[in-house]
């Protein structure tokens, strides 16, 4: 890995390379440096007290488990070998494991790539508990522009379960992929100088038309559909997406630190993944789900949004998907590896990982700067770990 | 930026963003439209200001034009976005326009480069830094250009002889070369964007360093490679560590950054308005915060009464018996009222004698609008004649 460092006049070769940056090796560094890279647009924590989680160390790092390829590991051994910055689990509410690493600190701001989806929905639902909108809904009732694009029919319930038939390639190495075009379009690359791109993400969902198959059919991974949805929060409540999080959960959730998007020209927060919080705030927020929506004797998220996570149709989720969670499902901007089982979670490439296990009362938070956006073997032996560390915490 | 997207004739891009009728908000948006870099408060380290709030909307003065207005109607015609008032270390006076809020950070411009110059009198005291050594010492990369023979305090009172055009308009000056390298400006389409330490390599000597006074913004910003490397730190870091964590600030303030992850010393800073006026009452207060020194009071003092008055048209025209030392400018160097400015309105006024404070934050529909210097130090004035 090469040598990092920013600020004291590097020679060019050191620099981080614009259209780059998201990637291995310097999102080592990045992930937790985003501001310093690309516009961003604050979630204000507001003037509240911190809810300060109670805190009981235990020795995890010891605690064995059989990594994916079924040999024995640690959750140590674990940590050390998956590019972590940042790991921490409550049990119950309380902290008993929490480490940094690759300069990461207790105030850093981590990227968190996909798992703004989630805490992007977790903002629907509450607008959805006042009535403010209705999932059964089509999303052209929202935002009539869309009726020139393919969404036209889709209702706002397939736009969160990602099962419209929108036509979107979701190719992350293919480069006229069309989030290859999403990440200039929100800013993170320059434009490119061969051929015109969308000038923010609105404009590029404006282009997406064509539509592949029935909308309902089946599930398929895309990005841009947490940005209608988005689009559709801030159309429904005149106020722009970054200052939603920040009134409706950053500051009851009684976090640390502000947090932050990144912003594209039109001044648009990435809703699909540009999110960035502290550790510990994204384990408030974890802990949030796992009380069903409660922060103290607050009702903050409606608990049947949450219940109906669980009601992911395992028969909409088909290949490649089921390579990491055969019996997996998605539903309302969450994944479920096992539908069977209570455990859900929020999930973005690169490592990053919120796991909700409401059985065993454990929240897993893990940041990392993998060198690769996704990975089977990685994500296989991350659940096996917090499977096993479940269910020791519960021993 | 209204609208859900906003259309585009109403977003700023990089051609427009600081100028009318942009500026108005994006000065207090400028996350949105740069990278930037975090200069951390620490809330274990926060101070309250404490508030002792006066009615001065009854005070007045007879402006530029030559008519008498209230203090209200001033703060209302010169595009205030904040203005804060603390005298005897306490806020008496308060007021957000222009929807900016208590943790708005706002653009400060160059009030920047007082920053910066603080930072030199916090390094120097710690030995770390020398004031009459030449900068080539601590950058050696500036033998390459004209600053090769200059001393820092060269740089900190802005008498290098190197060449920079502070032109604010015009399309070719150094000023847009170095917009364009701290990413403020648009990148010609088959140019790559240089960095602020490029420009500062390309710039001539024209005359013998200590010469006479010139403003040149590039001279805070080869004072900030110098810190940076003395104290082998990041500008950013230095900042939230020596000064922004000293002060008890309460918010976390911010610079824009260039693409090698230079902050912009001349003019990036971005922080609250009581963040700013705990920053000034620190000076006010002779570089004490408490009983804790955070800078040498000698530095404070030279910031204060430097020998050397102003020179330059405009600047005799602002501040007739001014100077200029440390980064700071001094209003008058009898009376040793100092102040941190910068352009479309910004201003950290100290008045040591008057245990006085004023900030004002505004977004001017121009860089420099003489009368509304004028006018402003005229408004500070009768404040201060109201309270003694």
């Amino acid at each position: 890995m090469p040598d990092i460092k920013q600020g004291f006049s590097l020679p060019p070769e050191q620099r981080i390379p614009r259209d780059q940056w998201d990637r291995a090796p310097w999102n080592r560094w990045s992930f937790q440096n985003v501001r310093q890279m690309v516009p961003t647009t604050e979630v204000w924590r507001g003037t509240g007290p911190v809810r300060e989680f109670v805190r009981n160390p235990q020795d995890l790092g010891k605690v064995q488990f059989s990594d994916a390829d079924a040999n024995p590991s640690s959750l140590q051994t674990w940590i050390d070998s998956s590019y972590t910055d940042g790991i921490l689990l409550l049990h119950r509410g309380e902290i008993v494991f929490e480490q940094y690493h690759n300069n990461m600190t207790e105030r850093t701001l981590h990227l968190s790539q996909s798992m703004a989806k989630s805490i992007v929905a977790a903002v629907a639902s509450i607008l959805i508990g006042r009535g403010l909108i209705d999932p059964t809904e089509q999303v052209t009732g929202y935002l009539p522009e869309l009726g020139a694009t393919a969404w036209q029919g889709a209702t706002l319930q397939q736009v969160m379960d990602m099962t419209t038939g929108v036509r979107y390639v979701e190719d992350y190495e293919a480069l006229d992929s069309d989030i290859a075009v999403t990440d200039i379009a929100c800013g993170w690359k320059p434009p490119r100088r061969d051929f015109d791109t969308p000038r923010c993400i609105w404009d590029q969902i404006l282009t997406l038309t064509k539509q592949v198959r029935e909308h309902g059919e089946k599930f398929q991974y895309r990005s841009i559909e947490t940005d209608v949805l988005a689009h559709c929060l801030e159309r429904v409540t005149g106020t722009r997406l970054a200052e939603l999080v920040s009134r409706e959960l950053w500051q009851p959730l009684g976090c640390e630190e502000s947090a932050n998007f990144t912003v594209d020209e039109a001044g648009y927060a990435l809703a699909c993944g540009g999110f960035n919080a502290t550790l510990r705030d994204y384990a408030r927020f974890g802990q949030m789900l796992l009380q069903q929506g409660k922060v103290g004797d607050t009702q903050l998220l409606p608990a049947d949004w949450i219940e109906d996570i669980h009601n992911a149709d395992h028969g909409l989720f088909g290949e490649p998907y089921t390579q990491a969670a055969p019996n997996g499902g998605y539903r309302n901007q969450f994944w479920i590896d096992d539908v069977d089982r209570p455990g859900f979670m929020a999930r973005g490439v690169f490592g990053q990982l919120i796991y909700v296990d409401p059985a065993q009362q454990v929240v897993t938070v893990k940041l990392s700067s993998w060198p690769e956006f996704t990975s089977l073997p990685r994500l296989k032996t991350a659940l096996n770990a917090i499977h096993t560390i479940g269910e020791y915490l519960n021993r | 930026m209204r609208g859900f997207p906003p259309p585009p004739e109403k977003r700023p891009d990089l051609t427009n963003w600081d100028l009318p009728p942009f500026n108005r908000w994006s000065f207090m948006n400028i996350r949105n439209l740069f990278p930037t870099v975090d200069v951390k408060a620490s809330r274990k380290t926060r101070r309250k200001l404490p508030r002792a709030l006066q009615d001065l909307s009854a005070i007045d003065f007879i402006d530029q034009g030559g008519r008498r207005v209230s203090l209200p109607e001033f703060l209302y015609s010169t595009y205030t976005d904040g203005f804060l008032v603390l005298h005897k270390g306490e806020v008496i006076s308060e007021a957000y326009f222009n929807n900016m809020q208590t943790d708005t950070a706002h653009l400060s411009q160059s009030v920047s480069k007082s920053i910066v110059g603080t930072l030199v009198g916090i390094l120097c005291q710690q030995g770390l830094l020398d004031a009459d050594a030449p900068m080539v010492e601590y950058v050696p990369e500036l033998k390459r250009c004209g600053y090769r023979d200059a001393t820092l305090s060269h740089a900190l009172n802005m008498t290098s002889g190197v060449r920079f055009v502070e032109d604010y308009d015009h399309p070719d000056s150094d000023m847009r070369r170095v917009d364009i390298a701290s990413g403020w400006r648009p990148v010609a389409d088959d140019d790559t964007r240089p960095t602020i330490h490029d420009i500062i390599l390309t710039l001539p000597k024209l005359r013998p360093h200590g010469e006479r006074f010139e403003y040149k913004s590039i001279d805070a910003d080869v004072v900030a490679w110098v810190l940076e490397r003395a104290a082998s730190q990041s500008l950013a870091d230095l900042v939230s560590e020596l000064i922004w964590k000293r002060i008890g600030a309460e918010h976390n303030a911010f610079f824009t950054v260039d693409g090698a992850a230079t902050a912009l010393a001349d003019g990036g800073f971005n922080a609250s308005m009581r963040d700013y006026a705990r920053f000034g009452l620190m000076m006010q207060n002779d570089g004490y915060v408490g009983n804790t020194a955070v800078v040498p009071k000698s530095w404070v003092d030279q910031c204060a009464s430097p020998e050397v008055p102003v020179q330059g048209a405009l600047n005799r025209e602002t501040c007739p018996h001014g100077a200029y030392s440390n980064l700071w400018w001094v209003n008058n160097i009898d009376r040793g009222d100092f102040m941190a400015r910068g352009v479309f309105g910004q201003m950290v006024y100290i008045d040591r004698a008057a245990e006085l404070t004023i900030v004002k934050l505004s977004t001017w529909p121009d860089y420099l609008i003489t009368s509304f210097t004028r006018d402003s130090l005229a408004a500070f004035g009768a404040i201060k004649k109201h309270l003694c």
